[in-house]
């Protein structure tokens, strides 16, 4: 036979043999699968008679961890507790977490967090987290700094359910300067913290404040725009995305520290601020929202717009008259909602402008004199 | 050595070489999907849905689905729209100038009453005849315009969107549940992202209840089949290779997400080609680089759209056909990326591939096996090695297809009979001895239709998802 041929035979018989083994895998993958839920499924079962024993009729630890132990498959092990550790509170939690722990499950994951795989760091990360492992957050503090972001944003989750409050600037640096998550992710992660970060939010907003730029110095009066480099965290944004979590918290006490963020002439940041006071439902003492119905900045004037609603200023009238001309849609799209919500008055200049002239403001005086008519969906 | 035989030796090593060179970037992909889809995987264990579900903080979405005669599918998929896990939203159908009973279903339906919603033209669309809010369901818009094409429905549906990002889905798709928190939170880890996609599947013979998959079921259809296993390869090891390379240059227009702004940015949709989705994604990477604007496109493997494929031999040519129209006019109408090191892997090593092998595969496959009878007949190729050459190429493609359904096993398992997976493996086998010569002779006519300048859909069949094939209708470019 020619040599090629020869090659070519040893090519196919390759090919064949690979194709057929990982046919062979397909089945075999199928049925251990199967097999392994089976299992599962009767574990679990055993083990949350054992568990709810344990919780509530005095199964004592020792006999808890005795009858549970011997599984070395620990993601099943974390399947099972996790719906429990979503709701569990108080002693229960407690309870549940010892158990754990003396099962070797935080032993098991906080080597994971520091040797395993990127996708078993990300895991062990979250088990960490949902435990509140006060311990492994040295360990999890050093993953905010590897390159993986899917690690760094399960390492930010894992110590914001931790609780340990201490860590949410390192967190939202790291958030902030080694990925590329937008605000909104940064928030949602930050949002894990709960309202007991309050504190630490008011205070970490005062520190960052003092590496704003002094507004009586600023070239125009506004902050000029600068991109941080990788690895920095720009104060500004990082006081924009605690602003939004004084706001998401409603936390007590803020309002002043809200009216003072608003003189720093940071377009990011006066956004920030109007969306806190929105969901504060109330606004600083001595308010005035006109300048910023006024505002060279669309969000800025949406945003105000929005807040109307909280002030409920008659003298702004006018200025919100303006604003359903405004260039950009959702500045005229609020504008109308605002006056909409200010009774006759609002609706007579609705009416006004529906009949006028102006094709915009028309457009959507008419838009939001419908939504007036129709019953609010609850 | 007379000149036909010089010529056709130098053919047989080029097809020679084209087979090595196709081939041994699939086996590449593989490799990289492989990688890719087991961290996926692993992450997607440590992700927590349930929270993001809750999060005020995730950017609401616009989901736009237009509608061209789909009076036995519309109410369907409405309801599959409405009833997805997410945070904020909104349901946009637009009727494209539907000759059927379309508008009426859907205003009977979910109690449509005429809405005064302002919107922006900010993209160029045919004329909008009305928009209709449902008192049923507040987050459900209907736009009825001129007829114009899926593009300029999309368009339209874009200009009345008010949501920073949007969902396109086709009318005859299912997007499962979880399926758009799962892209959008892509979004909200990279802000560089301004295009994400997800796999599409064959909805064909699955029980659908409440506009949901509630069973997943293997067709009986054999063109059907062909389609599975061709899907499977396309999405787990092709797009998931492309995006892992950096590289991808389609997202399926039955499942996409967008910024909104960067596609008003390109432009919205360019209502002159049929493979309008591929296209789109080319020039919003190219605007983006003019505009030096960072940005990344993205395909997740793990959200799952179901879509209705063809099930006749008809239906599946006509789309072929129009797939590779689609993929010559976007090749075209963004050549300057071609070999453009500006545009990273997507202009060195993804355009570069798709002309090559995607577009001019089917020209370089049909010759081929023509030039191989001609030279076996002429004796320059000996029968033995062409028998053993040909079986080398069969093996390959049965390879490539049992990769993706071993990544499938390994990490979806979404086929819940043995017996399913099974006869998958038998159509993988099979389609190399018929399929993938049909579809390369599809796709070699596609080719004519661009020459040719051939513009239309052709005929699009359409079922509801209980019931049995019924209508059918000509969409218009």
């Amino acid at each position: 036979m020619d040599p090629y041929l020869y090659n070519l035979l040893i090519i196919i018989l390759i090919l064949a043999g690979v194709i057929l083994i990982m046919a062979g895998a397909i089945v075999l993958i199928r049925l251990l699968s199967a097999r392994n839920q089976r299992v599962y499924r009767q574990k679990a079962l055993e083990w949350e008679e054992i568990f709810l024993d344990y919780l509530h009729s005095g199964l004592g630890l020792e006999e808890a961890c005795r009858r549970m132990a011997g599984e070395k498959r620990y993601y099943w092990l974390w399947r099972f507790f996790a719906p429990y550790l979503e709701v569990l509170k108080g002693t229960d939690f407690e309870k549940t977490k010892t158990l754990c722990r003396e099962l070797g499950l935080i032993d098991h994951y906080r080597g994971k967090l520091r040797r395993g795989r990127p996708a078993s760091r990300a895991l062990a990360a979250r088990v960490l987290g949902s435990l509140q492992c006060r311990d492994s957050v040295p360990e999890m503090l050093n993953q905010l700094r590897n390159k993986n972001p899917v690690i760094v944003q399960a390492a930010a989750q894992g110590l914001a359910r931790s609780g340990e409050t201490e860590t949410f600037l390192p967190a939202a640096r790291a958030l902030l300067s080694h990925t590329f998550f937008t605000y909104e992710g940064v928030t949602e992660i930050l949002s894990g913290y709960g309202k007991e970060a309050c504190p630490l939010l008011q205070e970490g907003i005062e520190t960052e404040e003092e590496k704003l730029p002094d507004p009586d110095h600023l070239p125009g009066g506004r902050v000029p725009k600068r991109k941080p480099r990788r690895g920095e965290t720009d104060p500004s944004v990082l006081v924009s995305i605690m602003t939004d979590l004084l706001g998401y918290f409603r936390c007590p006490g803020s309002l002043p520290l809200l009216g003072r963020l608003l003189e720093r002439a940071d377009d990011e940041i006066t956004v920030h601020v109007l969306k806190a006071l929105l969901r504060f439902g109330e606004v600083p003492p001595d308010f005035d929202l006109k300048p910023y119905l006024q505002h060279r900045y669309w969000v800025v004037r949406n945003f105000s717009a929005k807040t109307w609603k909280l002030t409920g200023d008659q003298q702004a009238l006018p200025l919100l008259e303006d604003l359903l001309s405004d260039r950009n849609w959702w500045v005229r799209f609020q504008a109308a909602e605002a006056l909409r919500s200010a009774g006759r008055p609002g609706l007579a200049i609705l009416e006004k402008q529906a009949a006028g002239t102006d094709q915009a403001a028309s457009a959507i005086s008419t838009y939001a004199l419908s939504r007036s008519e129709v019953k609010e969906p609850s | 050595m007379s000149t036909w035989v010089i010529i056709l030796i130098f053919y047989n090593i080029f097809v020679l070489f084209y087979f090595l060179g196709i081939n041994g970037f699939y086996l590449f992909l593989v490799l990289l999907s492989y990688r890719d889809l087991r961290f996926l995987r692993g992450a997607e264990r440590a992700a927590d849905r349930f929270r993001a579900f809750r999060s005020e903080f995730y950017k609401p979405l616009s989901i736009i689905i237009p509608a061209y005669n789909e009076e036995s599918t519309i109410a369907e998929t409405v309801y599959s729209a409405l009833s997805l896990r997410y945070p904020e939203f909104e349901v946009i159908i637009v009727n494209d100038g539907s000759s059927d009973k379309t508008l009426p279903v859907l205003q009977e339906r979910f109690n449509l009453e005429v809405s005064a919603r302002d919107y922006r033209q900010e993209i160029p669309c045919r004329h909008i005849r009305g928009t209709y809010s449902s008192t049923d369901y507040p987050n459900l818009v209907v736009v009825d315009k001129v007829n114009g094409g899926k593009s300029d429905a999309l368009n339209a549906g874009i200009n009345v969107s008010q949501f920073p990002l949007f969902c396109n889905i086709d009318s005859d798709s299912l997007v499962d549940a979880d399926s758009l928190l799962k892209v959008v939170d892509l979004f909200a880890r990279d802000w560089r992202i301004v295009a994400a996609g997800g796999t599409i599947r064959a909805a064909n013979d699955c029980r659908i209840e409440d506009g949901k998959v509630t069973e997943i079921r293997l067709s009986p259809k054999f063109w059907v089949r062909f389609q599975i296993v061709e899907y499977l390869r396309a999405f787990l090891f092709g797009r998931a290779g492309w995006s892992s390379l950096g590289g991808l240059m389609i997202l399926s227009g039955a499942f996409s997400i967008f910024r909104r702004r960067a596609v008003v940015e390109a432009g919205g949709y360019r209502i002159d080609t049929v493979g309008e989705d591929m296209e789109l994604v080319l020039r919003i990477q190219r605007i983006m680089k003019k505009i030096n604007r960072e940005y990344r496109v993205v395909f997740l493997p793990d959200p799952v759209c179901w879509t209705q494929v063809p099930e006749s031999y008809r239906g599946l040519q006509t789309q072929r056909r129009r797939w590779q129209r689609g993929l010559a006019e976007s090749l075209t109408g963004n050549f300057e990326m071609f070999l453009n090191p500006q545009y990273g892997s997507t202009g060195m090593i993804s355009y570069p591939f798709f002309l090559f092998y995607e577009l001019l595969g089917p020209v370089i496959e049909i010759t081929g096996y023509l030039v191989f009878i001609f030279s076996v007949l002429a004796g320059i190729l000996n029968p033995p090695f062409v028998l053993l050459f040909l079986t080398t190429a069969i093996l390959l493609g049965i390879l490539l297809s049992t990769s993706a359904l071993l990544m499938e096993e390994i990490y979806y398992r979404r086929y819940p009979r043995l017996r399913d997976v099974l006869t998958l493996l038998g159509f993988a086998v099979l389609e190399n001895f018929f399929y993938r010569q049909l579809h390369a002779w599809w796709r070699f006519r596609g080719l004519l239709d661009v020459m040719f300048k051939k513009r239309t859909w052709g005929t699009l069949e359409r079922k509801s998802f209980s019931e049995a094939p019924q209508s059918s209708g000509k969409r218009q470019p």
